[in-house]
């Protein structure tokens, strides 16, 4: 049942099931929710059914089951899709269009009339930086300059909620800093965005909300800021060998890495404590650096998580420092 | 609306970066250059521009069994070889990558994911696909008609209904590529596959004519001509071309002769009773020499061209609407 525009999620999906054959159980049942206005990041490690539950969404896949809404409407309302941006992972535009003319031709696609058309395109090539190449065919065109064309196709309806799948990819540092300019420019002006990527760090720096897929199931979900702010640890580093104070180090919950002693938990009483001990021993502190994990991390953890259950080890994930 | 067209204009382009489209431009071209190399008045033929002549009012435009010889040459020939086989090759080759590539995965997805429905996808392409043979087929009527028009003094507006002839004989073969491009998306797989059920759909109109052809008994016609009615009507395209413009049977401009079948009683060779005549501009030309042999092929090949034209071409579209609506229902359903 469709839910009214007036619903904060942006995207809204519950208990999609997708099997490819009788056995590619490629989700199991995926909850997700996308508040209006936000970044949000959906992560997984290879087959994890990130590239499946995106299609589902843009109806290039039929799902087994779906229920839930993505801009209010249910999933698939052919109305709210003239709504929705979407750029494809390893997409292949047709070789024989100039830049103008495909986003001309995806654009028409998408019901957006003859004179927005007109309007935008140039506009959105030169917010993408290939303006100078909107004559040129697109079978000349560099990976970057088709991922820039690609992410302005994605613009060219102004959609509500725009679903980048792998934006970066092929992109170099300045293109990939651009990207996520753009991103930012279009939340400020209150557009959805729903990101599928590998590149966690990039995730990192522009997303609300994440996702984390393993295997057709949700690990981990929830504002980032929450997810990091719950994994904090303290790094003292220290002028001066510790290795005789590696037992009472252990005591007290910390250990040694390299020249530092590092503090487990948001503990500062515990922190000071250590400091204490460790100014009685005659060492000297050189600096006290809380840390947080950072998406890679948790996200190793929670495939850590996955691999213990499934097997009984874990994976110790690294911390680094709060910027 | 504005989905649709963008779909058939996007047809459009990629067919013709495929080349093909100046290729058939260029055969068109040659065709109408060859053909107004010769002319035709009531003085003689005239080749080369007059380099060679032969004097004969056979093909005289100024008669009407001259008009139906040139009609005949026009159809029967030009027609047959071009129009419905090395035209239709050429179309097929330029428009069998359509769905494929539609369906090449990271293309798909793009399109899939814009607010329309994949049959109105589906039919946009489709269309689209048959735009451009349109397009090719009204460049090689339109050209062939102006040089029979200038060049043989004959203005032959019934054979511009064979620009929608072309398409629609195309179009039966079409929905095959298009069934095939979908369950393989793979461009060569699809052409050869339709091909192939072109030849499939051609053995039983082949069967037919030769029954026909070969006077077999009227209960072997009967079964043939149940058979034929199921399938897409290829080899009724040229008949109905020609009945359109009174052209005459291949036979008769082979020889160069035109039997009139609303003249008295005359004998065949076979000994029974037929109403039809030698009737030559030149009766002493062939009369005597070819008559009884001409008769009975001229009868048989008259017999294949009384096509009802609503019938033939409704069943075979009726045919064709069937695959299209396997292919989009394949298209529909499917996962990309």
């Amino acid at each position: 049942m469709a839910k009214t525009e007036n619903s904060v999620w942006a995207v809204e999906l519950r208990d999609v099931a997708k099997t490819y054959g009788k056995t590619i159980h490629a989700l199991q049942g995926v909850n997700i929710q996308v508040g209006r206005g936000e970044i949000f990041g959906l992560l997984g490690p290879n087959g994890a059914g990130k590239s499946t539950l995106v299609k589902i969404m843009m109806t290039v896949v039929r799902p087994d089951r779906v229920q839930g809404t993505v801009l209010g409407r249910s999933v698939g309302h052919r109305g709210t899709m003239s709504r929705i941006g979407y750029l494809p992972e390893a997409h292949r535009f047709p070789t024989y269009l100039t830049g103008s003319k495909l986003l001309d031709y995806y654009a028409a696609l998408a019901k957006v009339s003859r004179s927005d058309r007109r309007r935008r395109a140039p506009q959105l090539l030169e917010r993408v930086g290939i303006n100078q190449w909107a004559k040129t065919k697109i079978s000349k065109y560099s990976k970057g300059m088709l991922q820039r064309l690609g992410i302005a196709q994605a613009l060219m309806n102004d959609p509500d909620l725009v679903v980048l799948d792998e934006p970066t990819d092929g992109l170099d540092p300045i293109g990939r800093r651009h990207v996520r300019e753009l991103l930012l420019e279009l939340k400020a002006r209150g557009k959805t965005i729903f990101l599928n990527s590998h590149l966690l760090s990039e995730l990192e720096q522009v997303c609300d909300r994440v996702v984390i897929l393993i295997a057709g199931n949700v690990a981990r979900t929830g504002k980032l800021s929450d997810m990091m702010r719950h994994t904090v640890q303290y790094r003292i580093t220290v002028d001066g060998d510790l290795s005789s104070m590696q037992n009472e180090l252990q005591r007290l919950e910390a250990s040694i890495d390299g020249g530092a002693v590092v503090v487990p938990g948001q503990d500062r009483a515990k922190v000071n404590k250590i400091i204490d001990l460790l100014r009685s021993r005659g060492r000297m502190i050189e600096s006290v650096a809380p840390m947080r994990l950072s998406l890679e991390d948790i996200f190793v953890q929670a495939m850590g998580e996955q691999i213990s259950t499934a097997e009984g080890s874990s994976v110790v994930p690294v911390a680094k420092p709060l910027s | 609306m504005m989905q649709t067209w963008a779909l058939i204009i996007d047809c459009f382009r990629e067919a013709l970066d495929r080349k093909l489209f100046w290729v058939t431009v260029g055969i068109s071209v040659l065709i109408a250059a060859a053909m107004a190399c010769i002319s035709f008045d009531e003085t003689g033929v005239h080749v080369l521009f007059g380099k060679w002549s032969h004097e004969t009012d056979l093909f005289a435009a100024d008669n009407p069994n001259g008009r139906a010889l040139l009609g005949g040459a026009l159809t029967k020939y030009i027609g047959d070889i071009y129009i419905g086989f090395v035209g239709i090759i050429i179309a097929l080759v330029a428009t069998c990558g359509i769905f494929p590539s539609l369906m090449e995965r990271g293309a798909v997805d793009v399109v899939l994911s814009k607010p329309m429905s994949r049959p109105m996808i589906f039919l946009g392409k489709y269309i689209g696909s048959m735009v451009f043979v349109a397009l090719q087929a009204t460049i090689f009527v339109v050209l062939t008609f102006l040089v029979v028009g200038l060049r043989w003094n004959y203005w032959m507006w019934g054979y511009l209904w064979c620009i929608l002839l072309i398409v629609v004989l195309f179009s039966y073969i079409f929905a095959f590529c298009a069934l095939f491009g979908v369950m393989t998306r793979n461009s060569m797989a699809a052409l050869l596959l339709a091909m192939l059920a072109w030849f499939g759909i051609y053995i039983p109109q082949g069967v037919h004519e030769a029954l026909v052809g070969f006077q077999a008994g009227e209960k072997w016609i009967r079964i043939a001509e149940v058979v034929k009615t199921v399938v897409p009507k290829t080899t009724d395209i040229t008949h109905i071309s020609g009945n359109l413009i009174g052209a005459s049977t291949a036979t008769e401009v082979f020889f160069g002769t035109v039997i009139n079948s609303d003249q008295p009683e005359a004998v065949t060779q076979s000994g029974s009773t037929r109403q039809s005549q030698v009737g030559s501009s030149s009766p002493s030309q062939s009369e005597s020499v070819f008559a009884p042999d001409l008769r009975g092929a001229v009868e048989a090949e008259r017999k294949l061209a009384d096509v009802n034209l609503v019938t033939s071409i409704g069943s075979s579209l009726l045919f064709e609407a069937v695959i299209v609506l396997i292919a989009m229902w394949k298209f529909s359903r499917r996962d990309f």
